[in-house]
C-alpha cells in the first residue's frame, strides 16, 4: 500500500436525547477517564457536551493506541472535522446581545463560537503540541481530518494523529433544518470518533499479524462527486475493484452510485452505517462500523463512501 | 526532488481596495493609509471601541440579502483566477481545488437570523444557506467550475496561512494540479462584542510592538493565491509571482484565548516552514508578523521570532500590517502572504503604522511607519490565532 497508515486506536462516543442508557454510560466513562487524568496531575475544564464527548473519544483512541497523554509532544497532533456542533454556542451568543446588549456578552462563551475551539481545548487537555487543524465540510468534516492526519504521518511531521469528528445536534440546529426545508426528525444526539493514525514504518511488524490500517482517500466536487470521490480513492490506495470485501454508506445520499460503480466490480450490497445520521463524527464513525464488522485473519478492504450536500463527497478505504 | 510550487495570480479586496483594486492595496500598505476608522456596519455607541477597518457595504455590490463575507470572497477569488488565466491552463477541474480559510463564514447571516424577530421564511432560508462555514468554498468552486478538493479550514486567525498552506501540501503531493487558496471574513457586531468583551480591541488605533499599545481593532476582506507546479506555470507561460517554500504549523497547547508567554508553538511553526524551505535563517530578509498589537501577542511574538531566527531577529526587518488593516482574522493571513510576495517583487517592505514608543520587550526593527527599501530574498509570514494556532509560511523568489 502506497500510503497506508496503521490505525493504532479507535474511540468512540454517541449519545441520542432520551436514550438513559447511552447518558449513563457516557457519563461513568467521562468520570473514569477524568479520575485517570486527575491522577496524572491534569483537571478537564471543559464547558459543551461536544467538547466532553471529543474528549472522550479522543481519550479512548489515545488509550487503546498507547498514546501516553498529557503527551506533551510536539510530533503529536490531532485534525478534527467539525461543522454543525456549535450552532447552539453561537445562537446563545447572538441571542445574548439581542437580549442584553454587550453587556450580555460572556467572555467565557465567546472563545467557543469558533470552530477550533473544541480541537484547542483537546490538544490543551491531552497536550499534543504538533499539528492541530480544524475542518469544516457538514457530512465529510471527518474524512478531511483522516486525510490531513495521513499527510501528516507521510510528511514525516507527526509521530502520531489523533484524527476524527464531532458532533452535536441541538435544537438550534434542528430548528434551522426545518426552516431550510429538510427536516431531521433524529432529535437532539451527540457523537465523537476518533481513530489514532500512526507513522507508516509501523505496519504489520513481522508474526504481529493484520493490523488495521487507513490505505486510500478520495474525494469530488459537483455532478460526479461520489463516483470521482470513489474512483480517486481505489487509485491512491492502489486497490483493484474487486477486491473490495464490505462497502458502507457513511451518510445518506451516496448509496445509489457507489452501488452502480460497484457492478463493474461486482461489490457486494452498500451498507448503511449506524452512524449515518450523525452529521460531522458520521465519516469516522462508519470507519469504526467497518473496522469492527469486518476483522478478519486475513487483509480485507471496507470502503467508506459519503457525500455532503454542499462540501461534495469523500471515500476512504481501510484495511482490515 | 520535491516540486517547486508557484503562485501565479492573486485578488485581495480589503479596506483599503474595496473596488479589488490589487495596485491600491499595496500602494496604501507601503504609504502606511489607515484604514481603521469608525464602525459604519453597526451601531457601536454602547462600546468603548468604536472603530474597525471596514469596507463599506455600498461599495460591495450585494444583493438583496447575500451575506458579505460571501461577496467579498466572490471579489477575490475572480480577480485571482483572471490573474493566474487560470481558465485558458487547461487543468483538469477535478484536479483543481479551493482551499478557504475562515473563522466565522457566514456568520452575519446566521447572527441575524438568531437576533432578528419576524423575518420572512424566505428571508430565514436564504440566510440559512450563506450560514454553514462551508457555504462560501462550495459557492466560489461551483462558480468557478472547480472539481477537486474542497476545504473549509477553522483554525482561527491562522486559517489563512493554514489555507495558502495545505493548498502548497495538496499540489506537493500529487492530489491536485492548481489550488486556489485564501481567506475571509466579514465585520459583524457577533465578533466585535466577544472580542469587546474580552477587552482586546483597541480604543482608538493599533500600534503593534508601540509600547502603549492598547489592543486590536476588528478588520476584513478577502485573498486569494492561486497555487500551481513551477514547471507547469512556465510551460503554459504564467507570470510567476513567487513560490511557497515552506509551511508548518503547531499548536501551544496552552490556553484557549492567550498565546503561550514564550511563542512556544510560533516559534516551532517558524523554525519548522524555515527547515522545510532550505534557506539559512540568514537569508530571511523580511517577516511578516502576526503583530496585533495587543500586549501578550507581541512579546511572544518578539520571543517566538528570537528562538527560530536567532541572532537575525535582531536585524531582520518586521512589520505589521494589522496596524491599518485592522484584524482580518480568516483573510489575514492570505493578505499578509500577497504582502510578502509584493515586498519581494518590488524590492520594498511596508511600514508597522502608528508606531510611537520603542517597547524594550520588542526590540525588533519594525520598520516604524514608513516603508523601507529591502532586497527581499525570501520572507516569513507568521499567524497565531485563539486555542494556541500557530503557522508559518516562507515565501521566495522564483
Amino acid at each position: 500500500m502506497r500510503n497506508s497508515v496503521p490505525i493504532l486506536g479507535v474511540g468512540l462516543v454517541k449519545i441520542r436525547s432520551g436514550n438513559a442508557m447511552e447518558e449513563r454510560r457516557f457519563g461513568e466513562r467521562f468520570a473514569s477517564a477524568g479520575e485517570t487524568f486527575a491522577r496524572a496531575g491534569k483537571r478537564i475544564r471543559l464547558f459543551h457536551r461536544i467538547e466532553e464527548v471529543a474528549f472522550l473519544a479522543a481519550w479512548d483512541a489515545a488509550q487503546e493506541s498507547g498514546l501516553s497523554v498529557p503527551s506533551g509532544d510536539d510530533r503529536a497532533g490531532i485534525v478534527l472535522g467539525l461543522d454543525e456542533g456549535i450552532d447552539g454556542i453561537r445562537a446563545r451568543h447572538s441571542i445574548a446581545l439581542r437580549d442584553d446588549g454587550p453587556k450580555g456578552v460572556s467572555p467565557l462563551l465567546f472563545p467557543l463560537t469558533a470552530h477550533n475551539a473544541v480541537t484547542a481545548q483537546l490538544s490543551i487537555a491531552l497536550d499534543l503540541r504538533g499539528e492541530s487543524f480544524t475542518f469544516c465540510g457538514g457530512s465529510v468534516s471527518g474524512a478531511a481530518a483522516l486525510w490531513a492526519a495521513r499527510w501528516m504521518l507521510h510528511d514525516g511531521r507527526a509521530s502520531i494523529v489523533l484524527a476524527g469528528g464531532a458532533t452535536s445536534v441541538e435544537k438550534e440546529f434542528l430548528e434551522g433544518l426545518v426552516v431550510a426545508g429538510m427536516p431531521d426528525r433524529g432529535g437532539e444526539r451527540d457523537g465523537a470518533c476518533f481513530l489514532a493514525l500512526g507513522a507508516s514504518r509501523s505496519v504489520a511488524a513481522p508474526g504481529e499479524g493484520v493490523r488495521p490500517a487507513l490505505v486510500g482517500y478520495g474525494e469530488g466536487f459537483g455532478e460526479r462527486d461520489v463516483r470521482d470521490a470513489v474512483d480517486a480513492c481505489l487509485e491512491d490506495a492502489g486497490v483493484p475493484l474487486h477486491a473490495i470485501f464490505s462497502v458502507w454508506e457513511a451518510t445518506s445520499g451516496a448509496a445509489s452510485v457507489v452501488e452502480e460503480r460497484g457492478k463493474e466490480g461486482r461489490w457486494p450490497v452498500v451498507r448503511p452505517s449506524p452512524y449515518a445520521d450523525m452529521h460531522a463524527a458520521s465519516f469516522p464513525l462508519a470507519v469504526a462500523a467497518a473496522l469492527r464488522e469486518t476483522s478478519s485473519a486475513r487483509p480485507c478492504y471496507a470502503l467508506i463512501v459519503g457525500r455532503d450536500c454542499l462540501a461534495g463527497a469523500a471515500a476512504v478505504l481501510v484495511q482490515s | 526532488m520535491t516540486e517547486t510550487i508557484v503562485v501565479t495570480g492573486f485578488g485581495v479586496i480589503s479596506p483599503l481596495n474595496p473596488d479589488g483594486d490589487p495596485g491600491c492595496f499595496w500602494a496604501a500598505l507601503r504609504a502606511g493609509k489607515n484604514g481603521v476608522l469608525p464602525v459604519l456596519s453597526f451601531d457601536a455607541s454602547r462600546y468603548p471601541c468604536k472603530v474597525a477597518a471596514e469596507i463599506p457595504r455600498g461599495m460591495l455590490g450585494l444583493a438583496e440579502g447575500e451575506d458579505p463575507a460571501m461577496q467579498m470572497a466572490r471579489i477575490a477569488f475572480e480577480r485571482s483566477i483572471e490573474d493566474a488565466d487560470l481558465k485558458q491552463a487547461g487543468y483538469d477541474p477535478k484536479r483543481t481545488g479551493v482551499i478557504l480559510g475562515t473563522v466565522l463564514g457566514g456568520v452575519v447571516s446566521g447572527d441575524r437570523y438568531f437576533r432578528v424577530a419576524g423575518l420572512r421564511e424566505e428571508e430565514k432560508k436564504r440566510l440559512l444557506r450563506q450560514y454553514p462555514m462551508r457555504a462560501v468554498a462550495s459557492s466560489l468552486a461551483l462558480s468557478g467550475r472547480i472539481g477537486g478538493p474542497v476545504l473549509t479550514v477553522a483554525t482561527a486567525c491562522a486559517s489563512g496561512t493554514d489555507a495558502v498552506g495545505i493548498g502548497y501540501r495538496k499540489i506537493r503531493s500529487g492530489e491536485a494540479d492548481a489550488v486556489v487558496a485564501g481567506g475571509v471574513d466579514a465585520v459583524t457586531e457577533f465578533s466585535f462584542s466577544g472580542f469587546s468583551a474580552l477587552n482586546a480591541l483597541t480604543p482608538d488605533k493599533v500600534r503593534p510592538f508601540s509600547k502603549n499599545r492598547s489592543g486590536l481593532a476588528l478588520g476584513e476582506g478577502a485573498a486569494f493565491l492561486v497555487l500551481e507546479r513551477a514547471t507547469s506555470a512556465t510551460a503554459r507561460g504564467a507570470r510567476i509571482l513567487g513560490r511557497v517554500a515552506g509551511y508548518a504549523s503547531a499548536s501551544d497547547a496552552t490556553h484557549l484565548t492567550a498565546p503561550h508567554r514564550d511563542g512556544r508553538g510560533l516559534s516551532s511553526a517558524a523554525a519548522a516552514a524555515i527547515r522545510e524551505s532550505d534557506l539559512d535563517p540568514s537569508e530571511i530578509d523580511y517577516v511578516s508578523a502576526h503583530g496585533t498589537g495587543t500586549l501578550y501577542n507581541d512579546w511572544m511574538e518578539t520571543r517566538a521570532l528570537k528562538t527560530s531566527l536567532g541572532r537575525r531577529a535582531g536585524s531582520v526587518p518586521v512589520s505589521s500590517i494589522k496596524a491599518i488593516l485592522g484584524h482580518a482574522f480568516g483573510a489575514a493571513g492570505a493578505m499578509e502572504a500577497l504582502a510578502c510576495f509584493l515586498a519581494i517583487r518590488d524590492g520594498v517592505v511596508p511600514p508597522t503604522g502608528n508606531f510611537e514608543e520603542r517597547d524594550p520587550e520588542c526590540d525588533i526593527d519594525c520598520v516604524p511607519n514608513r516603508e523601507r527599501s529591502v532586497t527581499v530574498r525570501a520572507a516569513l509570514s507568521l499567524s497565531a490565532g485563539f486555542g494556541g494556532q500557530n503557522a508559518a509560511l516562507v515565501l521566495a523568489r522564483r
